[in-house]
């Protein structure tokens, strides 16, 4: 083979597409690039600091790569911690909305019952004024509340005469039907008070 | 929101970018290592090996060891780049050449040939990038060969000039026991890169014995063996296996049950209507105190 042909022979094996190499398309390439040099003052800063570090400690650049990929573990441990803590919060503020407690504060139900006392509500006011204050031994842990609770069984735990006239008066008012007076509400105010204090709820 | 649709393409942009700068890693861009008949990077030498089994020549590679090869006597053997040869490859490569072998090596630095050749003249890294002079009669009609320019022997020590000022020749032949080494300073002629320049090609093709047939490129000194099943894997596919089997197993131990049987005692049943129970009961408990005389 002469020189000609040899070279010729060799640019067509060189012509073969497994010797070049083949760009593929970069979709907003221009976009990155510009990016990019936006980017470099950090990214050279980024990398003065590294050969800094790098010259100063003993492993060289094979230390802070190291130091490096162990703060990273500790970022994603730290990052995964913090979400699973987040979602386990978001799910139990969800069950909770969905238990309809957001609505069980005891001052939001005696402001609520103040205002249907003024307005001439009689029993929604004994009512309300009854869930607060057995919410407040509830948050007492004089009592567990739920929403089947009976009168027998607070009145069977607390053994407080003022708690069984309170307990009397709403039972009759909401299950007998009987006509709520005034004075029933001005003695669910007082004596609220004073079963909470025997309850040391208060 | 409006954040979630940036975030959304920005994530989109780099997604397209990185599936198309893996594909182009994988299948757009040459690959191998330097001066290897396997590699078809420009410093490799794939076009060489190709070029020599159209010259002719039957072209294979060999997988073991030079220490430990069946070195065939009767075959051309190239040894470029070598990553490293040690002390009883050295030996396998002298025993060979003296023992009548024809033997092509070179390449930078090329220290381990010190082991291989008798009275090896100084390697230096400088070099002519046009080597037009001093033509020996063994490479017929080559009148030019282009190089990088890196790399020249001081002299031809215990050999003779084959192409280049015999100051500082390219290429010397040395004759060594019933053999014949010939030694190249700076291979990048016989690199795919300079393959189809000047006469390059012809340059090469005279290097080989035209009275052996067989070519053989010796390439477990560039990291190529021969294994079967996982030996045969590169150990960069062996990591990743390692890390895929690791994401397996730790996939599995997400999704797995962590406690407990392995199996319910009972069909889980659907949750009791606990208010509806509460009701009843406080209905009934209400019942049984009416009935109570006070």
């Amino acid at each position: 083979m002469n020189p000609d042909e040899a070279r010729k022979a060799a640019s067509e094996i060189l012509s073969q597409r497994k010797y070049r190499a083949t760009t593929t398309p970069r979709p907003f390439r221009g976009i990155l690039d510009k990016l990019g040099e936006w980017l470099h003052p950090i990214t050279e800063a980024a990398q003065r600091a590294f050969a800094w570090l790098a010259a100063r400690l003993p492993g060289g650049r094979a230390s802070v790569w190291s130091i490096l990929g162990g703060l990273v573990i500790v970022a994603a441990a730290g990052f995964a911690l913090w979400l699973a803590r987040r979602r386990a919060r978001v799910t139990v503020t969800s069950a909770t909305r969905l238990r309809g407690e957001a609505g069980l504060d005891p001052a939001a139900l005696e402001r609520a019952a103040e205002t249907a006392e003024a307005a001439g509500d009689l029993e929604d006011a004994l009512r309300l004024r009854f869930r607060a204050g057995l919410l407040r031994l509830d948050r007492a842990k004089v009592i567990a509340f739920r929403e089947s609770v009976t009168s027998h069984e607070v009145a069977v735990r607390l053994r407080s005469p003022a708690f069984e006239h309170l307990a009397r008066d709403f039972d009759e008012v909401v299950y007998g039907r009987r006509e709520p007076r005034p004075e029933d509400i001005a003695a669910a105010r007082s004596e609220w008070v004073q079963v909470l204090e025997e309850a040391g709820a208060s | 929101m409006k954040w979630r649709w940036l975030a959304l393409a920005a994530g989109v942009v780099i997604a397209v970018n990185l599936v198309t700068g893996i594909l182009g890693y994988l299948y757009g861009s040459p690959t191998g290592p330097t001066s290897s008949s396997y590699a078809t990077t420009p410093e490799g030498a794939g076009a060489l090996a190709e070029l020599l089994g159209r010259g002719g020549h039957v072209v294979s590679q060999l997988r073991a060891p030079l220490a430990d090869a069946d070195l065939d006597l009767g075959a051309t053997l190239v040894v470029l780049d070598p990553n490293s040869i040690d002390r009883r490859g050295e030996e396998a490569l002298k025993r060979f050449v003296e023992n009548g072998g024809w033997l092509v090596g070179g390449g930078n630095d090329p220290e381990w040939l010190s082991g291989v050749v008798d009275g090896l003249p100084t390697w230096t890294p400088d070099g002519e990038e046009r080597v037009s002079e001093g033509q020996a009669p063994e490479i017929g009609e080559v009148r030019s060969v282009e190089t990088a320019g890196s790399g020249s022997w001081l002299g031809t020590g215990s050999g003779s000039a084959v192409i280049g000022d015999p100051e500082r020749p390219l290429a010397i032949k040395a004759v060594q026991g019933s053999g014949t080494a010939l030694l190249v300073a700076d291979v990048s002629p016989l690199q795919n890169r300079l393959l189809d320049r000047a006469d390059n090609a012809a340059f090469a093709l005279t290097l080989v014995d035209p009275q052996r047939t067989d070519v053989v490129f010796a390439e477990a000194e560039h990291g190529y063996r021969t294994g079967s099943g996982l030996t045969a894997l590169p150990s960069g596919w062996k990591w990743f296996l390692f890390g895929l089997f690791v994401a397996t197993i730790a996939w599995m131990l997400a999704k797995g049950r962590r406690l407990g049987p392995p199996e319910e005692a009972t069909r889980p049943l659907p949750p009791p209507r606990i208010v509806y129970v509460h009701a009843l009961a406080a209905t009934l408990a209400r019942t049984e105190r009416r009935r109570r005389p006070r």
